[in-house]
């Protein structure tokens, strides 16, 4: 886990922000990586990336290697580990306290998040992807399934997402998506390691063999599961495929 | 010599050549330290044990080295957020390794004693379970079992009681995750850091 100037000493070429959101009432730090060769006249593909102190340096090396001139990648950092339990689970499980605020954050992103990126800091955006992992990929496949508000978000990337969370509350929302949309309004990449115990897999393998039997999916949905993979090795080489998936 | 002669010198002979092989074997038995550790996981929830049979093969005035063999096994305990889940849902850990052990006694007497040393060997690791959520309509069961060759380390720090038993904190990690290609990910399902107490008897006193 990094802090905001060890992703900044790791990334030189990142640059680190604040942004008090009113939706959360906190602040929060971000980083941004532009592409090599970057316009702000141009628009551009954004990538969100959450838990961005886990994953913000190894995803930018990712980004700088792979897959040169494409993504401006902004990584939003939590401001203490437990926070992940307030901000992207919904909803809140009494074991766990001050949880189920993720229908707040997911507008923290959109509302305020994104707007902030256009006009304080110039970056148009062709198109945006989130993605998260654990916690964070439950948020974003919440994201996803949730009706109450329109998500801005044209992908979505989830590593081993925490389905289990609220007595597998998330195959709720999905039915009710499932009976009330035509399609899938975002690509969505969803990945598992074999290594990550019984809960995550079963409900791995139960979610994608509902959204298998939906017919609001065509090219936009892939269900990705790794061999010899466990929880904290999943993330990045999900990340990767997915924007493979996505491209 | 009649058949009952042959037959009282073959069992005379049997006995003979036994008790020297069970006094070899009693022999080489007490010549062994016997090292039970009680582990848990502090970034997991799990119980388990690790049986180790060490031979020394240096010993002086401050330093001694062992080489052994031992056995480990471990289960997870289940969590409150797995309530979906079997009563069967667990990941057990089973390990044959040899083990390598260096101890340092800084004082005289041989109280106080470090221990740091590496191990290797075989571990397979098996995860099972079953999820049942009726208000969807849903039972899915699963079965993993990953073998792999593990490596890592053990240290301990420990008080030995009549030159005989040692009791200590003990604490095994295996390298296996920073030494993988890939990101370093300690304390995963296949580099675990395990914490425990540790027990030791030896027959023979120093």
């Amino acid at each position: 886990m990094a802090c905001k100037k060890e992703i900044v000493e790791a990334v030189p070429e990142s640059s680190a922000y604040s942004i008090h959101s009113k939706q959360m009432s906190k602040q929060y730090t971000f980083h941004v990586l532009l592409p090599e060769g970057y316009d702000s006249s141009q628009t551009h593909h954004v990538l969100i990336l959450l838990d961005a102190n886990d994953y913000f340096v190894e995803m930018a090396k990712e980004l700088q290697s792979n897959f040169q001139h494409q993504f401006v990648l902004v990584g939003i950092s939590y401001n203490d580990f437990n926070e992940r339990q307030h901000d992207f689970t919904y909803p809140s499980m009494a074991e766990v306290t001050n949880s189920g605020h993720a229908n707040r954050y997911i507008q923290f992103l959109g509302d305020e998040l994104l707007p902030y990126l256009q006009h304080n800091l110039n970056i148009k955006t062709s198109e945006t992807t989130l993605l998260g992992h654990s916690l964070s990929g439950y948020l974003a496949s919440y994201l996803l399934f949730q009706q109450d508000y329109t998500h801005p978000f044209d992908n979505i990337i989830a590593a081993s997402p925490s389905l289990w969370w609220s007595d597998g509350y998330i195959f709720g929302l999905e039915q009710e998506f499932a009976q009330n949309q035509p399609s899938l309004n975002s690509k969505f990449f969803i990945t598992m390691g074999d290594l990550e115990g019984a809960m995550m897999n079963t409900h791995f393998n139960a979610f994608t063999k509902k959204l298998n039997t939906r017919n609001y999916l065509s090219n936009t949905y892939q269900a990705k599961r790794y061999k010899n993979t466990s929880h904290r090795n999943s993330p990045i080489k999900s990340f990767v495929d997915g924007i493979r998936f996505i491209q | 010599m009649n058949k009952h002669n042959i037959l009282s010198l073959f069992f005379l002979l049997t006995v003979a050549i036994t008790a020297k092989a069970q006094s070899r074997l009693d022999t080489f038995l007490k010549s062994k330290e016997y090292s039970l550790m009680l582990t848990t996981e502090p970034f997991g929830s799990s119980l388990g044990g690790i049986l180790n049979i060490s031979h020394p093969f240096l010993d002086s005035k401050h330093f001694e080295a062992t080489l052994g063999v031992a056995f480990q096994y471990s289960r997870t305990i289940k969590t409150k957020f797995e309530r979906n889940m079997s009563s069967d849902t667990r990941t057990t850990d089973c390990s044959f390794l040899v083990t390598q052990d260096w101890r340092y006694f800084p004082f005289r007497k041989k109280h106080l004693v470090l221990e740091a040393g590496l191990y290797a060997g075989f571990t397979s690791s098996v995860s099972r379970g079953s999820l049942s959520l009726p208000q969807y309509d849903i039972y899915e069961e699963y079965h993993n079992q990953h073998n792999y060759f593990n490596y890592g380390s053990m240290q301990s720090l420990s008080w030995t009681f009549k030159s005989r038993f040692k009791v200590g904190f003990f604490s095994m990690i295996s390298l296996k995750g920073y030494l993988d290609s890939g990101r370093t990910r300690p304390a995963e399902v296949d580099s675990r850091f395990f914490i425990g107490l540790k027990l030791s008897y030896k027959f023979q006193k120093d």
